[in-house]
């Protein structure tokens, strides 16, 4: 195989089927030509060093077989990439927020300061590369199809405080979590009001994303799965029923968070959409209704605490309650109860709001 | 990044667009790519081949250039030409290089 054949080899092997013949024939007739015009002005044939020098003139195949492609030339373009880049930033500032307290725990656990710290640093640089390459996934795929998503063009000033976020100070905070930042002093006299659709919906979507790549174990905050914990509260061992418990709703977890990040995005597109996403509000509200009442009701965890049916689950909130104000001391496993049962109703309300809308198909917030 | 760094990338940036002109200019009558990077080269344009061919397929899937395989001094070569559609693109084209070119002359 002389020089050029092996050259245009390694140029048609980058190609696409279909133009590789046509695209190296067009190459090689450019190649001989260059050849002969340097044969007529030496006067004689070409060395292989000098082939060799011509054909890397032409470019290295892999920058030549690029160029005749036909979509993008880089994974996140120009006009993706400060969306690539603000995702990263807001996930690398929920990672460090999650290492921080984290490590905060495992030493108010008992864990030794150092080790915690270390383990925090790991679960930020590990989760970030994940986060990293999940984000450039997206932003390679965006890339490629034909129209932007919706909340890249059709944005709205009243959004735009949630970009503020990225400040990294109270300022910028306080206005990511309410909206109307940096608009028009009309729009501005809005803050204090909840976050828009669109940016509650962005948020979500990361937070979302985080925990469900933190529940699945593509990031680690602390260096153990999830399946691993040890769990000891108050020196009543809960490892074995923890342990049980997750193995139970693994695959249920997996579902609703890939579902919740699917939503998230489809509302920030379809902002106006209300009784759409209404329904979606509703279905994964019930979803979270259904896991919070059988992890307090029927889950290895509350049988491990106590918890028999409802009556039990008041008689034990009565319980911590009264003898923490009258004592001071509050039982740890009646806490975890009252987080549970609290734990519910969020659901309840979230669905009670959204069959409003879904009756109503009004969204007061898209109405400021 | 030195003044001359800056001067070449800038360049580079400024000369980007005229290539198409030039190139649609240059087919008004028939090349094969190899004469037609020649005759630009001569015009003072240099364009490597990984610019140009992946730009002549461009500029023929938007409708401007024709194309045909045909045997020249014992080797199949592609001549391009101009398509109608592309006279007119490359007569819109050249007017507003004129109106950019006598803007600039306003400006320099």
């Amino acid at each position: 195989m002389s020089l050029i054949d092996r050259y245009l080899a390694a140029v048609a092997a980058q190609l696409p089927a279909a133009s590789r013949d046509d695209v190296t024939a067009e190459l090689r007739d450019d190649i001989m030509s260059r050849i002969e015009a340097r044969q007529e002005s030496l006067g004689r044939d070409l060395t292989d060093d000098e082939v060799e020098a011509i054909l890397r003139e032409v470019g290295h195949p892999l920058v030549v077989a690029a160029r005749f492609g036909s979509g993008p030339q880089s994974l996140v373009g120009p006009e993706l990439f400060p969306w690539w880049m603000f995702g990263v930033k807001v996930g690398l500032m929920v990672l460090v927020g999650v290492a921080i307290l984290s490590s905060v725990v495992k030493v108010i656990g008992g864990m030794d300061f150092g080790q915690a710290i270390a383990q925090g640093f790991h679960s930020f640089f590990t989760g970030g590369i994940t986060l990293v390459g999940v984000a450039t996934i997206a932003g390679y795929i965006f890339e490629r199809q034909s129209d932007r998503p919706s909340f890249i063009t059709n944005w709205r000033v009243r959004d735009l405080g949630f970009f503020e976020i990225t400040r990294l100070d109270t300022e910028g905070f306080d206005r990511a979590l309410n909206s109307g930042a940096g608009a028009p002093s009309s729009v501005r006299a809005m803050r204090g009001r909840s976050m828009s659709p669109v940016a509650r919906a962005l948020s979500s979507a990361v937070a979302a994303t985080v925990l469900t790549a933190w529940w699945i174990g593509a990031i680690r905050f602390g260096g153990v799965p999830l399946d691993e914990w040890i769990v000891e509260i108050a020196g009543v061992d809960y490892t074995q029923a923890v342990r049980e418990t997750v193995s139970i709703i693994f695959w249920p977890v997996v579902v609703y968070g890939v579902s919740r990040v699917v939503f998230d995005l489809f509302r920030a597109a379809n902002p106006r959409a209300v009784r759409l996403t209404a329904v979606g509000d509703i279905v994964l509200a019930a979803g979270r209704l259904v896991m919070f009442g059988w992890l307090l009701l029927v889950s290895p965890i509350s049988r491990a605490l106590g918890i028999v049916d409802v009556g039990s689950v008041v008689e034990r909130i009565r319980e911590t309650v009264q003898t923490g104000i009258h004592t001071g001391v509050w039982s740890l496993s009646g806490v975890i109860v009252l987080i549970l049962a609290a734990m519910l109703i969020d659901p309840m309300c979230r669905i009670l709001v959204c069959v409003w809308r879904f009756l109503t198909g009004r969204d007061r917030r898209l109405e400021r | 990044m030195g003044e001359t760094e800056t001067f070449e990338a800038l360049k580079l940036e400024l000369r980007r667009g005229s290539l198409v002109l030039a190139t649609l200019a240059r087919l008004r009558s028939e090349q094969y790519g190899y004469s037609l990077r020649m005759a630009l080269a001569e015009d003072g344009i240099e364009m490597e081949e990984s610019t140009l061919y992946p730009l002549l397929r461009r500029l023929e899937s938007q409708g401007l250039l024709t194309s045909e395989w045909r045997e020249e001094d014992k080797r199949k070569k592609r001549f391009y030409r101009l398509s109608p559609e592309g006279e007119a693109v490359l007569k819109r084209l050249h007017d507003e290089w004129r109106r950019i070119s006598a803007s600039l002359d306003r400006v320099l």
